[in-house]
């Protein structure tokens, strides 16, 4: 064996590491490139190669995950067990192969990734195939529009703060006396009106009417963490458009629950 | 009954059937299974039943049609056909919802080693698995069937129905074995081997 085990890992294997899904994956990588025969494993060169791409990563300033660092320990361990003299084994070539073990894994885990190719191949629901669209909600939902981190509290008291920095005049409250009665239960519906044709809206938009008393801000506010509460909506934040707050409405007849919200309370 | 001449010869009993299955399997939201659709004919004899599944399969087959009859997950459901995928995803303006590598080789493992434990599929691939584990079973291609009888019991993972629907297999037996696999690999042995003089 080791015919040549001075070749130098070619070029383009000198990707990034997250291009490997782990150790196994790039030593079955290594062994591949250099058709090394996996049952006569040469130890010393493949862990060179290893530690080379390991370093070149390292060098890179990326942090490396335990299990790299794990299965370079083992080949180093492998590869002083081989350079131990064999005379401990009476039977010379009986000895148990310091690589055995490694080879055992390296067999199985390739099966498994033969499999999920195999997986991969196959004709995929909402990649290749598709059903009934009306009927099967439950996939196309994973398609919808592009995600955007569901937001936190924090996320929406800065909201609420842009909308009340909005709402004062010279910076004071501008105080009203409004006829009006504006109750938890009517906000709430009044949203989910909204909703019902515009399945995500802006923080902003509810209070594009111009009402923007204190009274009405903070009301719509309850509204919303209630509705949160009660899953008829989720709030998020778009990742590209600044701080922008989404209101997304999240059950599929919200017009419907409204109208339960309003017996449950009459 | 005056039947009327110019009428082409009255469709078969067969033929018959065959609509009512269509209609059936057009509005089912559900692959259908062979009890459940003799339970939607009880008067028809399972023979003529049979008949008429593998004619609509037939049918609904081949590389021109758009819709192609299938046998996934214990039952026939509409699928289109694979080779359309692109039209239909301009349809939705959407890109195609994709597995990573990882999560592939997560759920190969559990496929083939099921009931299997996290640990037990980490050992295998050398990594930890614990996020994909939770993408997959929210996804609900896997699910906890069990707990081992082992210190700290930890969950046991298999398969969903969903799955075999997700990859268009009849069942788990429809998976290639592993042996099957192995050839694959044999090759590259092989190539390896070659190596040596």
């Amino acid at each position: 064996m080791a015919t040549d085990p001075l070749r130098t890992t070619p070029p383009e294997l000198l990707v990034r590491l997250d291009a490997f899904e782990g150790p196994l994956d790039l030593l079955l990588e290594l062994i591949r490139k250099h058709e090394i025969d996996v049952f006569d494993i040469p130890i010393s060169f493949i862990t060179e190669e290893y530690l080379r791409f390991v370093r070149s990563v390292e060098t890179v300033d990326l942090e490396i995950g335990g299990e790299w660092l794990e299965m370079a320990a083992l080949l180093i361990f492998i590869k002083s067990k081989m350079l131990l003299p064999k005379e401990e084994f009476p039977n010379d070539e009986d000895g148990p192969d310091p690589r055995e073990e490694l080879v055992e894994r390296l067999l199985e885990y390739q099966r498994y990734k033969a499999a999920a190719q195999g997986l991969d191949s196959r004709a995929m629901l909402e990649r290749d195939v598709f059903t009934h669209p009306e009927k099967s909600r439950e996939f196309t939902s994973l398609l919808g529009p592009p995600p955007i981190k569901e937001a936190s509290l924090s996320d929406l008291l800065e909201a609420l703060e842009r909308v009340v920095a909005r709402s004062k005049v010279d910076g004071r409250w501008v105080y009203e006396v409004s006829s009006q009665q504006l109750t938890l239960r009517s906000v709430i519906l009044e949203i989910a009106d909204v909703l019902t044709n515009h399945p995500r809206i802006r923080f902003e938009d509810l209070f594009e009417h111009g009402d923007l008393s204190r009274h009405r801000i903070v009301t719509t506010f309850l509204a919303l963490l209630e509705m949160t509460r009660l899953k008829m909506i989720k709030l998020f934040q778009s990742r590209l458009e600044g701080d922008q707050l989404w209101i997304e409405r999240s059950i599929f007849d919200i017009d419907e629950v409204s109208q339960l919200l309003e017996l449950h309370h009459e | 009954m005056n039947e009327q001449p110019t009428a082409a010869r009255p469709t078969t009993d067969i033929d018959l059937l065959k609509g009512h299955l269509e209609a059936v399997f057009f509005a089912a939201d559900e692959p259908l299974a062979r009890t459940h659709i003799s339970g939607l004919f009880p008067e028809e004899p399972p023979e003529n039943l049979e008949r008429a599944l593998r004619q609509l399969k037939l049918d609904f087959s081949g590389t021109s049609r758009g819709i192609h009859l299938v046998e996934v997950a214990g039952g026939f459901q509409f699928r289109t056909n694979a080779d359309f995928n692109q039209a239909v995803l301009r349809l939705y303006e959407v890109r195609p919802f994709k597995l990573s590598k990882a999560a592939l080789e997560t759920l190969a493992i559990v496929a083939y080693r099921q009931p299997v434990t996290r640990a037990q599929v980490d050992e295998i691939r050398g990594v930890d698995s614990s996020g994909m584990v939770k993408k997959l079973n929210e996804l609900e291609l896997i699910t906890v069937i069990g707990r081992m009888d082992d210190i700290g019991r930890p969950n046991l993972y298999g398969t969903t129905q969903r799955f075999l629907q997700f990859f268009g297999l009849k069942g788990l037996s429809d998976l290639p074995t592993l042996d099957q696999l192995e050839i694959d690999f044999e090759m590259i042995l092989e190539n390896g081997s070659q190596e040596e003089e």
